[in-house]
């Protein structure tokens, strides 16, 4: 039934196409304008040959009854042969689709337009001659206009059909559909000035044919050809204009040779324009991409923190695919993945942190299994938690690609888009290719972190280890030659007065044990200072200042305790520095200075000795490793003769993962 | 100089409470305070068991270790002042420590003074206890 009636419709069209070609006929057996011809074409292009019938019968319908059958049988058979060729031609040449954006398309759709006008031509002058309709001379004549009146209409017709097929472009709308009117109206308006007279102004159409082009591009430029198609053959047929000659086929071979050079030109210059505007959107994103690449690699080169990385980069692929949402996550062992970055448009992703299970449907999931980029264009019902997560945030159209750290799948970058935008269909390549230069970054970045961790977990295990060893010695070895020594006075104080060398002996043992355990104090101090654990920063740092050889002048003004490892790495900061002034500066006074702001430690010590310190010297080298184990960095200064200025700067907010 | 304290004050009655969490120490400290003349009415190892005695003994002086384990002895210190009711009755802090390492605390605690521990003696308890400046 659907069939019967396309077929019907099909033939009404092309009826009707006929109809108008015959209405603006000048006179005579050819029209100057065939139109049938490139409708019947296209639509077997789109919708297949079995749609054949239609073309059929309208051109039967069209036939010329006053002429012999063979003839009208000939003519008929040798328009279908036309269209069908044409249909196939189009269909090999151009593939499916209709796009004719590309000056080689052109071309190709000319070849086959080319050879349907001949086909058809040389059918019809040969049944036209045979059934007596044209004389023997006639013959050059009647197949040139016939040629020319079939590849013309096909040139006008067929593009305007190809260019029109996905709908109206978006230029159309709003203030577009003004400006659309104003220059069709003016092809219109230009096109009955120039066929005014008897002088050959066509060409004054020209600027209006070019307005379509450039504004409305190959949509534009086809409806421009079509309404001066129409004008032309229009007023030529009412015997006005430069066309109008002392002869209909001088007449008709003016008409047919400035619109088919007026389509050809038109046509070859959208395709131009199309291509100008390809490379513009390919420069403009190109441009972009560089833009956003420049931007990673200026915060890489700040050596950021891992999530300032990635967080860069999410933003930076939203940006690049025009997507409205991203997210970077990192995948863990078994078939989970842990967010690392999100970034929307918005404002609204997964939480950075949010650990997933990558069961069900999800671009994550494709990613880590197929370890290539992959696409998921609706999550309406993909099973699994995530799917439903991501359906909860309007995700739409999403794609992902690998993050690949030596030859590892370290993790993947999402872009998704919300609302019914489907991402584009060159988004899979572009987020590989982004992805791929970034990847190195990030992986730098996430073993950086490993590495800051690890080397914080050595020094911070040292630090307790040590620090156990201190109270070991003092709950043990120290408390029990205490109590030896208080023992060995007590029995003294027993021995009988007439043994005092017994009770000299005794006391001088005890002497010796306070001795030893003075060493012993001054070991336990080396290994952590017990008033930093009691106490705090503060107060041992004062501790420090009233043991230190050189007069310390104390300004310290962190009131609250910090973190161990913080506290630790300062106060041995401290005692190395202070350690070095007293051995190596020569100074009579030395400034020590903590301070504590927007969570970073700042500690500094200053002394008025002879400077010149050896930047590289162990001393140094050690403090500065301890102190970038922590994460922070240290700053010395020392010019011969100006004493040392040290100062550390340690983030307090303890230790990062 | 603890030679001389041995045979000073014995006929005086002082009596003491020892706070600390080494049971080696308690038992030294007891030994030789008692043959100084020294009445020990109490060896206890935490701030509470501390509270307690020195509410029931009624101790002349109350010697607190600086580090009782998992407490501070400063704080013991504080308590054990805040929560006495009768004046005259001290508390000294003790350490195996020096007493550098912690003399902001020791300045800053209600504590009458502080005595090292290796150099612990009747002697040194009086000296506090007259307030004379501390010679060890």
């Amino acid at each position: 039934m659907r069939y019967v009636a396309g077929v019907a419709l099909l033939a009404g069209v092309y009826y009707g196409a006929g109809r108008l070609s015959l209405a603006l006929q000048y006179t005579g057996p050819v029209a100057a304008i065939w139109l049938p011809s490139g409708i019947g074409a296209a639509t077997l292009y789109f919708f297949g040959l079995r749609w054949f019938p239609g073309v059929l019968i309208g051109d039967l319908a069209l036939a010329d009854t006053s002429q012999p059958l063979g003839t009208v049988l000939g003519t008929t058979t040798g328009n279908m042969v036309e269209i069908v060729v044409m249909a196939v031609l189009l269909r090999r040449l151009l593939g499916p689709g209709g796009r004719i954006d590309r000056l080689p398309q052109i071309g190709l759709m000319l070849a086959a337009i080319i050879a349907g006008s001949t086909i058809s031509a040389t059918f019809a002058t040969l049944a036209s001659r045979a059934g007596d309709v044209i004389a023997g001379s006639d013959v050059p004549e009647f197949w040139r206009s016939w040629f020319l009146a079939d590849a013309t209409g096909s040139l006008v017709v067929i593009p305007l059909i190809f260019a029109w097929s996905r709908g109206p472009s978006r230029v159309w709308r709003g203030k577009g559909a003004v400006e659309g009117a104003l220059m069709v109206g003016s092809v219109v308006g230009l096109s009955a000035l120039a066929l005014s007279g008897d002088l050959l102004l066509t060409y004054i159409v020209l600027p209006a044919l070019i307005w379509g082009v450039l504004r409305f591009g190959m949509q534009g430029g086809t409806l421009a050809v079509a309404a001066a198609t129409v004008m032309t053959v229009a007023i030529t047929a009412a015997d006005m204009g430069p066309f109008v000659m002392h002869s209909i086929t001088e007449a008709t071979l003016g008409t047919q040779l400035y619109i088919g050079v007026a389509a050809l030109t038109t046509l070859c210059l959208a395709a131009i324009e199309a291509e100008r505007r390809r490379v513009g959107t390919e420069v403009q994103r190109l441009a972009d991409e560089q833009a956003a690449l420049r931007r990673v690699a200026t915060i890489v080169a700040r050596q950021p923190t891992p999530s300032e990385l990635f967080a860069a980069v999410g933003e930076e692929v939203g940006r690049v695919l025009r997507a409205d949402l991203t997210n970077v996550m990192r995948y863990d062992a078994g078939d989970a993945a842990t967010v690392v970055a999100g970034w929307s448009r918005r404002g609204n992703h997964v939480p950075v942190g949010t650990e997933l299970t990558l069961e069900g449907d999800s671009v994550s999931a494709l990613v880590l299994h197929s370890g290539a980029a992959a696409r998921m264009d609706t999550y309406f019902d993909a099973p699994g938690g995530l799917a439903s997560q991501l359906r909860d945030l309007g995700v739409r159209s999403a794609v992902g690609a690998p993050i690949l750290a030596e030859d590892r799948l370290w993790g993947v970058v999402i872009a998704a888009t919300t609302r019914a935008r489907i991402l584009p269909p060159d988004s899979e390549t572009r987020i590989t290719e982004f992805t791929e230069l970034v990847a190195t970054a990030i992986a730098n970045a996430h073993s950086r972190q490993e590495l800051m961790a690890s080397r914080a977990r050595v020094v911070t295990a040292g630090d307790e280890a040590r620090r156990r060893i201190e109270r070991n010695l003092h709950d043990g070895a120290q408390q029990r030659l205490v109590s030896l020594g208080l023992q060995l006075r007590a029995t003294a104080t027993t021995v009988p007065p007439d043994m005092h060398e017994v009770a000299d002996g005794l006391s001088d043992t005890a002497t010796g044990i306070n001795d030893v355990l003075e060493e012993l104090r001054e070991i336990s101090r080396g290994l952590h200072p017990a008033i930093l654990s009691t106490a705090g920063l503060a107060r041992a740092l004062a501790a420090l200042a009233r043991r230190s050889a050189v007069p310390v002048e104390l300004e310290v003004t962190i009131a609250e305790r910090l973190p161990e490892p913080v506290e630790v790495a300062a106060y041995f900061v401290a005692s190395e520095a202070l350690a070095n002034v007293a051995k190596h500066a020569r100074a009579t006074r030395v400034r020590l200075s903590a301070s504590e702001r927007d969570g970073i430690v700042e500690l500094g010590v200053s002394d008025d000795g002879v400077g010149g310190a050896d930047p590289q010297g162990s001393g140094i080298v050690g403090l500065r490793d301890r102190v970038e184990a922590m994460g922070g960095r240290l700053h010395v200064t020392s010019p011969p003769g100006q004493g040392t200025t040290l100062l550390a700067r340690l983030p307090a907010a303890g230790l990062s993962r | 100089m603890w030679r001389g304290a041995i045979a000073e004050d014995e006929n005086v009655a002082l009596r003491c409470l020892i706070v600390d969490d080494s049971p080696h120490f308690l038992e030294a400290a007891r030994t030789l305070l008692e043959l100084q003349g020294v009445e020990v009415v109490g060896l206890v190892s935490t701030g509470d068991d501390a509270e307690r005695h020195a509410e029931e003994l009624a101790p002349d002086v109350t010697l607190v270790d600086v580090d009782l384990g998992g407490e501070s002895g400063f704080d013991v210190a504080r308590r054990l002042a805040d929560g006495q009711e009768r004046p005259r009755s001290e508390v000294i802090l003790t350490s195996a420590y020096d007493e550098r390492d912690f003399a902001d605390l020791i300045e800053a605690s209600p504590a009458l003074g502080f005595v090292a521990k290796a150099e612990l003696s009747r002697r040194a308890i009086d000296d506090l206890l007259s307030g004379l400046p501390d010679t060890s």
